[in-house]
């Protein structure tokens, strides 16, 4: 029912309605800019590849097919290519650890040497829990940006984004099986990673 | 499902149900009711689910309005990119060139427009009479005479 209404509002959006567009901006634009932030490390960034991925929907929306695919595969695939794009614009896989700190949230928290150091407690009895809480979200956000891209990727679809694992490999333009070979891989590299800091 | 493939299953999927393959749920819910080592599996992975579960992507509040402008830009972009290519066509239609090969006929079908177009307003719109300006003539000729015959007197 969801993905017939969809379908329906892609169509009016190919015909250029803004109306259509702003809906499934609203349904779509939390998930797709956590997909990004998650695989890129850097909110800024992050938000240009999800702003062309909007503004993909607009101009192509006529491209997509409703009998091949969920809009949100569809738009995790864009999502996905970008990001690959990005990193291979970039030269780069790992994320340097200072820009990690980069969001809204966490410079509140960092220091000038890059630790985090204080808390902007928002009524909480708890600093040194609420502190204990923001390392370990930094140290979970850094040791996947140690992972390379294709299993970071495959991680972020299937753990928070509730990809299927059949649209990920789709996706991903692999089997099944090798998609869940990255994510033993990927997840046991992460599993490693905190157990050996101490944190998770 | 046997233990090997519900090993495989949490190594990949991790330890919550709702995060395991349709295709393979509810077997693996019966298994993991069954084998005291499924049990055991997922207490000894649950952690690492924990600690993403924890990383939460802080929203910008930004967004949506960049992108509603930058689509509102990208139409008006469009309307002028439809006009030039308009003028464009035209432009390329009328050239001698066209698909590769020489066509004269375009730019002399161009060349000739200017003067249709002249002949067509010559034949079909309305400038000031001939008997107008003859009666004007007249007049002036008639004053001359007049003029001319008291000069005469």
């Amino acid at each position: 029912m969801v993905e017939k209404s969809e379908a329906a509002l892609v169509k009016l959006v190919a015909r250029k309605n803004q109306a259509a567009f702003k809906k499934l901006l609203n349904m779509h634009l939390s998930g797709i800019n956590r997909y990004t932030v998650r695989m890129i490390g850097n909110a800024a960034n992050a938000e240009d590849i999800t702003q062309e991925v909007f503004l993909r929907l607009w101009t192509r929306a006529d491209s997509y097919k409703p009998e091949a695919s969920k809009l949100s595969t569809w738009l995790h695939n864009i999502a996905h290519n970008l990001c690959i794009d990005y990193f291979r614009k970039n030269n780069r896989f790992i994320q340097d650890s200072s820009e990690i700190y980069e969001t809204e949230e966490s410079l509140h928290l960092t220091s000038v040497s890059g630790r985090p150091h204080g808390i902007a407690t928002s009524g909480s009895d708890e600093p040194e829990h609420e502190l204990a809480k923001k390392n370990r979200d930094h140290d979970v956000k850094k040791a996947l940006m140690t992972l390379p891209e294709r299993q970071r990727s495959a991680i972020i679809m299937c753990h928070y984004q509730g990809v299927s694992n059949k649209d990920a490999a789709h996706i991903m333009e692999v089997s099944v099986d090798a998609l869940e070979s990255l994510l033993s891989r990927g997840r046991l590299k992460l599993r490693k990673l905190l157990t050996e800091d101490g944190k998770s | 499902m046997n233990i090997q493939r519900f090993k495989e299953l949490i190594e990949a999927y991790g330890t919550r149900s709702e995060r395991w393959p349709e295709a393979d749920r509810h077997a693996a819910l019966i298994f993991l009711e069954a084998e005291r080592d499924a049990v055991e599996i997922i207490n000894e992975l649950r952690r690492l689910d924990e600690a993403l579960d924890a990383d939460i992507v802080a929203q910008s509040t930004n967004l949506k309005a960049d992108i509603l402008h930058q689509i509102s830009l990208t139409t008006v972009n469009r309307a002028e990119k439809n006009r030039d290519d308009l003028f464009s066509k035209l432009w390329h239609w009328l050239g001698p060139y066209a698909n590769g090969s020489f066509v004269i006929w375009r730019p002399a079908i161009a060349a000739c427009i200017p003067l249709l177009t002249g002949v067509y307003l010559g034949s079909v719109v309305e400038t000031g009479s001939d008997d107008q300006l003859f009666e004007w003539e007249e007049d002036i000729y008639v004053m001359g005479l007049v003029s001319e015959n008291e000069e005469q007197e």
